[in-house]
Parts: C-alpha cells; structure tokens; sequence
C-alpha cells in the first residue's frame, strides 16, 4: 500500500507541477477540453499537456465443471496518465492501479522523424501482432482472444522505429526486460518486428495483412549463488482464461524463444473481421549439471558419464505451441467501421454504437511425447519410464472457445460491454473439467 | 420503442455485472475423492490377467500373508518367524527379495544389516553396506536373531538367539514342510563344495542343509516375494525366475508337486503359488517379461517418487490404468493406524476403484484387531458387528457411495498371522502362537514375565 501511496502521490505532483506551470502561463496558453479529456498548451501550439484516466468496473460469473472458479465483481483496471508534447517529441506516463497495486504501463519517449515515422523509447508494447499491440479499451472483447492472451508479448522496455502509410505498416524494435522483473539475474532480450500491408483501401473498406516475428530470451529467475550462476532457470510462461488455471504452461531450462505472428484485418461498412495465428517454439537449453545438483537429495545415484544426466532428465526438446482465433462484429447501430492507418487498428466506433460480436478461438499450449503419470511426464519408452526417467514434454492444456459479445458505447468516455463464453477444456492437470462457460460484464470509462 | 430499448442496455449490463456478485457453487461437480472416484474411467483387464486373477480367488480367497514370516512373535525373515508362520497356518510367507555379491537370492527387508543383525560388531566399518557387498558365507556368520530379543522383550526366546539370515530357496524349502538341520546346540550344519555337511562356515559353500521337519503340521503356504527398484539389483526378475524354476516352483513352468493335506494350507501346490510383489513400476515390467502370468502385486505407497504421489483419484487411476497395462492382478494399499501409522489408501472409495477393473487386493500389514474390523467392512455392519463374531453378518452403514463388498481388502499382509485366522474363523482351537512356538523348539521364554 505503501508503494501505491507513493506512486500516487508522485502522479498527483506531476500533475500539479503541470498545471502550475500552465497556471503561470496562463496569460499565453489555453485550457481546451475534448472528449472529457483536458488539454492545456501554448498558444503557439508549441507545447501541449494532457491528463486522463480510465476505470473498468467488472462482473465476472463462472458455471464451472469442476474446479471452482471465482465469481466476483472486480475493479480490473483503474489508470491514471499524463501525456506532454513539444515540437517533433512527446512524452506520456501511464500507471494502472487495478487491484491495489501499482504497475507501469506506457513510460515512453517519442520523436516524430516525420508525419509518418517515429522513435518510441521507454516502456510499450513491443510491435506483435493484433492484440498484442493494442491498448485493452480498444479490444472488441473483454480482453484478449485466450491465444491472445497467452502469446501476446505485452510491454517491456526497449527502443522502437516505426513508420507507416495508408498501404503499410512496419515497426521494429530492441527491447530488455519487463519492467516488473525484479528477480536477481541476468535480464532477457529481444528483437521484435511486424509488417502490415494494405491491398484494400476505400473509405467504406479496408483490408490488411502482416506478419510478426520476435526471437527472444526470457529474464532469469533468479540467481543462485552456489554456482554463481546469473542465468539461472529462465523459463517462458503461457498462460490464459479464467484464473489461468486450464491453460498454463511452463516452459522451464529454456534458451531462446521463437514468436510468430500472422494477422489479418478486414472492414466493410458495418461489418469488421479480425483474426490471428500465433506459433512460438521455446528453445532448451540444456544445463543437466546444475539440474542434478539441484535434486540430488531425490536422486538415487551418481552419474558415470555425462549422458546419465540425459538418460535420467530425459531429452530437453524444443516446444512448440500454437492457437488461433477469428472474430466479427457486427455494428447494429452507428457508422461504419474506421480504420487508424497510425495504430493499426480500428478507431473506436462513434457514441450510440451498438457492436455485436462473435469469436472462435483455438489454444494449443500442449506439446506432449512422454508417459503422463502421478502429474509428470515420464519418458515414451514405458521400460525408461518405469526406470525414472523423466520427460520434458509440456502439458499446458488446450483449449476451444466460442464467444460471443455486445458492446454499447453510450458516450465517447463511457462504454458497456458484455461476453459470454464457452469453453471446451483439455488439460491433463485438470481432468475433471471438461467445459465451463461464463458472463462477463464491464462498465469502461475512459476520460 | 427500440430507443427505449438501448437505453436500457446500460442498466441491462450493471445489472449483470452483480451475477459476479452473486456467484453460485450448485453447478459444480463434487471434487471430494469419494465422489470423484465414481465417475473416472478406468480401463479393465485382459481375459489372460482375469483367468490368473480368477484362479487365484480359487487358490487363496480371504489371503493371511505373513508379513516376513512375523515381525511381532520372531526375528523377521529367519527360520524361526517363517517355520511359525507357516505352522500356525498363514496361506502365504511373505519375503523381500535382494541378491548378494555372489547371486545369492536372500530374504530381507532393510537397504543394510544394521538394525536386524549384529553387523557392527562382526564387520566394523561396513554396517551400511547394501547387501549386494556380502557374500553368502559373510552374512550367514551374522546373528540374526539377538537383535528382536532386545527391541521386542516381551516375545523374547533362547532360540532366537543367532538365528541366521534366510535364502530364498530356504523358504521355499521351510514352505515344503523342512526345517534348517542342527546339531544339539542349535548350530546349523552347512554344505561343502563337495556335497558333505559341516558345521564349520568357513569350509562350506553358506548353504544350509534341509531336513525334514518333524514338528511340520502339514501346512504348505506360499510365497507371497518383493521385489525391489531393479537399479538396487540388476536382473533380479532373471534371476528369480531361473530359482523358482530351478527349484519346481515356478507355476507355469514344469512346476513340481508338493503334497499337501486335507484341511490344511495347500496354496504351496496350487498355480498361485508364488505372488511377486513390487512397488517400482520398473520390477513391474520386468516381472512381467520374466515371469508372466504370475499373479502380481502392485504395492502403493503415498510419496513414492514413483509410485503414487497423492492419494487423490486421478493419481490413483494412473496407477490402476499402468497396472492394467502391464498385466497386474493384485492392489497392494497400505493402511492406517498403529504401529505403524502408514497413509491410508485402502479407505472404501479407493478399493472400489481397485476393484474396478478386477483386481484383487491385498492391503499391508495389519497389526491389530481395529484394523482387521475396520478394512474388512465390520464398522459397515448392521451393529458393527465383527466377523470375529458373526461372519455371515449383514452389510449396511451409511456412506458417501455405495457400499458393497467391493469397498473392502480380499487379504492382507500380517504380522499377527494368529490373529488374522482367528478374525476368519480358521484358527485352531487351542492353538496359539505361544503354542505353536514351543512346539517348534522356541519354547525358552526369556523375556519380561
């Protein structure tokens, strides 16, 4: 609470100090309002500041299989941010407090080279994808496609370019760690790009294709300093739906993750599609010793050769996983669909939009050739098996959804939303649970 | 009208959001074991494990197997506990099987000699040693015996005093109704390379000689053996199989006759004579490919690294579908309760589930008469009636499922093989284990009186 209070209170200052500095230059600046959103700048135009914020208020209702989910009302999001420009640079910080606790989301630093290029450096979205990059008041669901949610990259802090028209788009960029690592160790890094192309572009139509691609390594966890060892257990995470309970995988001993991306978006009047396949293969990395020093209490021998330790852990394959989603929406009432050649992405529809939607949704996060037993896998070979030797296969659980959704975006600050969703589950760590299906509602205010 | 209607929406939403609030658990499976137990699907054994499985109810229903002969009234895994086990009438003597530095198949239990021999004192500096680091003729120079005198006083005997360790092939032979052959001071003679007899260890090969037991009652058990992880010892299953085939024991090969005697224990001459037993997957596999079709056990033991890691359904149906897999025929849980304090995994919902796809099972070790009760259903009977005291007596109780017969043990593994015959109405009037050890020679009682 205390890091809320302090984080609050260093937004709160900022934002005064903004307004102090407006206030003394009053005489030669203006205050402007645009879709409940305050705007102060010079009179030249030279500087700008803005300040807003945003709140989600949720309903979440399970009927489960088995497992218990939690049914429960929720603030998901509540956002404060400031953003600044002057000439060719802009700035904007942005802070969610959902939850009670702080995290960072856009800290960045932007220079326009032009109209249509710029360098963005600081904490933002690495450029994947559909829903990977777009902010979650501008997703037609409530959140992400599960495949979305699990192979979506999300922020981390790096330096981008990015340059487009109304025929392309192409961004590419450096990026670190996640900001909200703080494990000890050696920090990940990656090299993250996507490329849109626009065949269709009419006013009452516009189509795009792309593709993404992001070859990565994960932040260690940790550092262990019996074998000062800062590269210790990096391991890549999917995980998605409710309470990432039915899709969940763990990759652990990994090396370098591969992520790939095709997306297409399409418009026609009131009519929208959108749809994204995602592939991502995890390289292992092999580090047997260190892994039998770990477990040598559980371990019954010592090993004679370096190939023992493979024997015994099993092969550290690679593992791939994948999923894929498309969606429509419909929009019963308002204007057509609008395309935003500079965000990639849809603007939002007018006031008094009525948006129906419907999603498929495939998640694949097992990648299995092992012997599964006692909630591990075993090597293929029963006889090995039965001798303890294990296997680095990955069971995090597949998935089939359906959706369907409405949203009604009563003014330009204040939307509502409502989904339901049902989901057929196959994970070998929850066998009694089949399907389940659930409601989801939001009351979004953006202002 | 339709504009009335969107404006509605929003209040529509607000008021769906509160099903969050009102959440409901009515729709969700019960993930109590015994609840979930009912609706795992389980595969079922083949016809050629039934046939096995069915034979075996036919050899040995309701199974008294003597936990290492007797860990309460003898040293455990001697002559004497085997002898007494066997006279006393148990259908099975149950050993744990490992192979010494010269291939010798002995009986024993611990991963070293410490507690159950005077190692320390004959081998200083190699009382951890595994047993595969002994020959023959260094572990027979061990007392066996003196060790259960001091740790259980008050079952104290003379007799016991340097009891050796036991071979495999000695208790098949003490299964056959002989008895190690000893000279006026209890010292066993052994034989020489060149086919004599001597008393002297050193100038022999280790190996006892047999004689015909002249206090045998004509029981003839059989031999319930365990084998243990096959890294321990490499091509054990080979090797037990070549003994019990060497020895006429090995059912599906050329076994031999052993003549018995009506109304007394006769499994030694029937096709399950031999039960193998093992809680390593591995020995699983190899019992099989060395010694199929014979009836197996897969023991369970909680936190076993591989075995059984919980005690929830889903873990157990993993090890009942490998159990099927590999052609087992026999659940092996463990119980509660004193002295021991095992993991229950023999509750009613569990032995349904090992029932399910046809196995038999044989729980371990019972020790009291609390437990006799409470596995063979008695607390599920009209007034808690016991078998001990009505054993055609009628079931009914209260419990999650369904009761039934299938919810308790076929038989199990016991330290008190008295007490198990006499909750079976098999014991023998007058005949006691005190009795039946004075009759076999242990009659010096030097414990507490």
């Amino acid at each position: 609470m205390n890091k809320l209070k302090n984080i609050s209170f260093l937004v709160l200052s900022f934002v005064f100090m903004c307004t102090g500095v407006i206030t003394a230059q009053e005489a030669d600046g203006v205050v402007t309002g645009e879709k409940g959103i305050i705007n102060f700048k010079t009179n030249d135009g030279s500087y700008k500041w803005s300040f807003g914020g945003r709140a989600y208020m949720d309903g979440d209702y399970y009927m489960e299989d088995a497992t218990d989910l939690s049914s429960k009302t929720t603030l998901s999001d509540v956002r404060l941010y400031a953003k600044a420009s002057w000439k060719k640079w802009d700035a904007k910080i942005n802070f969610s407090f959902a939850n009670n606790k702080v995290s960072a989301k856009d800290i960045y630093l932007r220079y326009a080279i032009n109209n249509h290029s710029s360098i963005k450096v600081g904490n933002f979205f690495e450029p994947y994808g559909i829903q990977g990059s777009i902010s979650s008041k501008d997703t037609k669901f409530i959140g992400n496609s599960f495949s979305g949610e699990a192979f979506g990259i999300g922020r981390t802090v790096g330096i981008a370019y990015t340059t487009f028209s109304d025929r392309y788009f192409i961004s590419g960029g450096l990026f670190g760690s996640e900001i909200g690592n703080t494990e000890m160790g050696d920090g990940g890094y990656s090299v993250t790009g996507k490329a849109l192309y626009s065949p269709v572009v009419e006013d009452n139509m516009n189509f795009h294709i792309g593709a993404s691609a992001s070859y990565r390594l994960p932040d260690a966890n940790g550092f262990d300093e019996t074998y000062n060892d800062d590269d210790y257990n990096r391991e890549v995470v999917y995980a998605a739906g409710p309470e990432d309970k039915f899709l969940n995988a763990v990759v652990n001993h990994a090396g370098n993750e591969l992520k790939l991306n095709a997306q297409l978006l399409g418009t026609y009047d009131r009519f929208m599609v959108q749809s994204e396949y995602y592939y991502n293969k995890v390289y292992r990395n092999s580090n047997y010793e260190l892994q039998f020093e770990n477990s040598t209490p559980d371990m019954w021998g010592w090993p004679s050769s370096p190939q023992d330790l493979e024997d015994w852990y099993g092969e550290q394959r690679d593992i791939e996983t994948d999923g894929f989603y498309v969606q429509a929406g419909y929009l019963l009432m308002g204007d057509n669909y609008t395309y935003n050649a500079s965000y990639a992405y849809l603007k939002r529809p007018k006031a008094g939009s009525l948006e129906l939607l419907a999603r498929f949704n495939q998640t694949n996060l097992n990648d299995i050739d092992g012997i599964f037993m006692q909630d591990k896998f075993w090597n293929a070979d029963p006889l090995k098996a039965a001798a303890g030797q294990t296997n680095y296969s990955v069971g995090g659980g597949e998935s089939i959804d359906y959706s369907i959704g409405l949203n009604y975006y009563m003014s330009d600050n204040v939307m509502f939303r409502l989904n339901y969703t049902y989901m057929d589950i196959d994970n070998l760590y929850y066998r009694q649970d089949d399907n389940i299906s659930f409601v989801k509602a939001r009351i979004q205010v953006n202002f | 009208m339709t504009k009335l209607f969107f404006k509605k929406i929003p209040v529509g939403i607000a008021l769906l959001m509160l099903l969050g609030v009102a959440g409901c658990d009515d729709d969700i499976k019960d993930l109590s074991n015994e609840i979930q137990a009912d609706s795992i699907e389980l595969k079922t054994v083949n016809a050629e494990t039934k046939a096995v499985i069915d034979q075996l109810l036919i050899d040995a229903p309701d199974a008294v197997i003597a936990h290492r002969g007797s860990t309460f009234w003898a040293p455990e895994e001697t002559e004497a506990a085997f002898r007494w086990a066997r006279n006393m009438g148990a259908d099975y003597l149950e050993i744990d099987i490992q192979k010494t530095s010269d291939g010798i198949l002995l009986a024993l239990h611990d991963n070293n000699l410490r507690r159950t021999s005077n190692v320390e004192s004959i081998y200083p500096g190699r009382a951890d040693y595994d047993l595969s680091k002994f020959t023959l003729k260094e572990l027979r120079a061990l007392d066996a015996g003196t060790w259960f005198n001091e740790d259980v006083p008050d079952n104290a005997r003379l007799e016991f005093i340097d009891q050796k360790i036991s071979t495999l092939k000695d208790v098949l032979l003490i299964a056959e109704g002989m008895k190690v052959k000893r000279d006026e001071n209890r010292n066993p003679y052994y034989k020489t390379e060149d086919g004599s007899e001597t008393l002297n260890l050193e100038e022999s090969t280790g190996e006892f000689v047999f004689v015909v037991d002249e206090v045998d009652n004509g029981n003839r058990p059989g031999i319930y053996i365990e084998t243990k992880e096959p890294w321990r010892f490499s091509g054990m299953e080979k090797a037990l199989a070549e003994v019990l085939k060497s020895n006429g024991w090995l059912a599906t090969d050329n076994p031999k006759t052993i003549a018995t005697t009506p109304g007394k224990v006769g499994v030694a001459n029937t096709k399950s004579r031999i039960i193998l037993q093992t809680f390593s997957w591995q020995s699983v596999l190899l019992l099989e490919e060395f010694l199929p079709n014979i009836p197996k056990c897969m023991l369970l033991w909680k936190g076993g690294y591989d075995n059984l890691t919980d005690d929830d359904a889903d873990m157990i149906a993993d090890v009942l579908n490998f159990s099927v897999d590999n052609n087992v025929h026999i659940i092996g849980p463990s119980i509660a309760g004193a002295p021991n304090g095992y993991d229950d995994l023999a509750a009613p919902w569990m032995n349904e589930m090992y029932h399910r796809p046809g196995f038999v099972i044989h729980a371990y070790s019972f020790d009291t008469e609390d437990q006799l009760k409470k596995y063979n259903g008695d607390y599920y009977y009209t007034g808690l009636e016991s078998r001990f005291d009505n054993p055609n007596r009628t079931l009914q109780g209260e419990w999650v499922g369904k009761i039934g017969r299938e919810n308790f043990i076929d038989g199990g593994f016991t330290n008190l093989t008295d007490l198990s015959l006499e909750y079976q109405g098999r014991a023998t009037p007058g005949v006691t284990a005190q009795t039946v050890l004075e009759d076999l020679g242990y009659g010096t009682y030097i414990g507490r009186n």
